[in-house]
């Protein structure tokens, strides 16, 4: 591609000189940087946050799954008393209701 | 031609010739957090951004902290980085020249900072004529420069100044290349008549 800028102009322009960076500029600005978290892309952010969910999960697995086990065995329990026939009339005899 | 070891976590001993490396082989160290790579990296294209954010903000401050912005975002969002999307430096000078931009237009009256700053210049420059006269060409093309529009003067600065192709340019500034070409015809002439006024 052509440059059509005229040499003129272009020896006038190259007559700016900038302010040089300060010597340290490079060192601090790298040092502000780093001294930031890193960002993740969304899918790793989200595998990660699975994966620690999952391990904390795990903790005192035994634990959960003993009281999971003692819950449903009480549960099934009321169910089959629940599931019996219930004398209505004695019970309602029982509590003064029968008249 | 630098060589290091990195042994950070505990890692396996790897040799690195970092000279070697391509900014976008760079980057993908970058994104596993090396900060080794990240200097390394850092240290090529910092003072070319601040050179860019001066020769638009005329404030070795607000140069400064545009080359801050930009590079903590190179660090912060390495893994997002796709080489495959767009180069680093179109990706990195992009982020620059957005910055600078941004800054510019928020300003409201670069005008009078111009002018602080040319007396401060004269005032700062040592006694001899040509010492004046350079600093009055000076003052006389940054505020040639500064009264173009933004855009104009973002172009000249990457392909005069900088010396990225226009091509080159035209990917940072997100434009195609026949807009880049309009903002430089535009923008050499606002300066012609300014300056040969």
């Amino acid at each position: 591609m052509t440059d059509p800028l005229d040499p003129e102009l272009k020896s006038l322009l190259q007559k700016w000189e900038i302010d040089p960076p300060a010597p340290d500029m490079p060192a601090r600005l790298i040092q502000a940087a780093l001294s930031q978290p890193q960002e993740k892309p969304w899918h790793i952010e989200a595998g990660e946050n699975l994966k620690r969910a999952f391990t904390d999960w795990q903790y005192a697995i035994g634990y959960k799954l003993a009281a999971l086990a003692g819950f449903a065995a009480l549960g099934l329990g009321i169910g089959i008393a629940a599931g019996e026939s219930l004398d209505v009339a004695g019970v309602a005899l029982m509590a003064g209701l029968g008249g | 031609m630098r060589v290091f070891l990195d042994m950070a976590d505990g890692g396996p001993f790897t040799i690195q010739m970092t000279s070697l490396l391509t900014d976008e082989q760079l980057m993908t160290q970058v994104a596993r957090a090396d900060s080794a790579a990240f200097r390394y990296l850092a240290g090529r294209h910092l003072t070319r951004a601040y050179a860019i954010a001066f020769r638009l903000l005329h404030s070795r401050e607000d140069a400064e902290e545009v080359a801050q912005e930009a590079i903590s975002k190179v660090w912060q969002k390495a893994a997002t980085f796709d080489p495959a999307r767009s180069a680093f430096g179109t990706w990195f000078y992009r982020i620059v020249t957005n910055a600078a931009l941004d800054r510019l237009r928020r300003r409201k009256a670069p005008a009078e900072n111009l002018d602080d700053h040319a007396e401060a210049l004269r005032d700062m420059a040592p006694t001899g004529e040509d010492l004046r006269i350079r600093a009055d060409e000076t003052r006389r093309i940054k505020q040639a420069m500064a009264a173009l529009p933004p855009t104009q003067q973002m172009a000249l600065t990457l392909v005069y100044y900088e010396e990225f192709s226009q091509a080159e340019a035209a990917r940072i500034m997100n434009i195609t290349t026949s807009a880049l070409e309009a903002l430089l015809f535009r923008g050499k002439k606002g300066l012609k008549q300014r300056l040969t006024a």
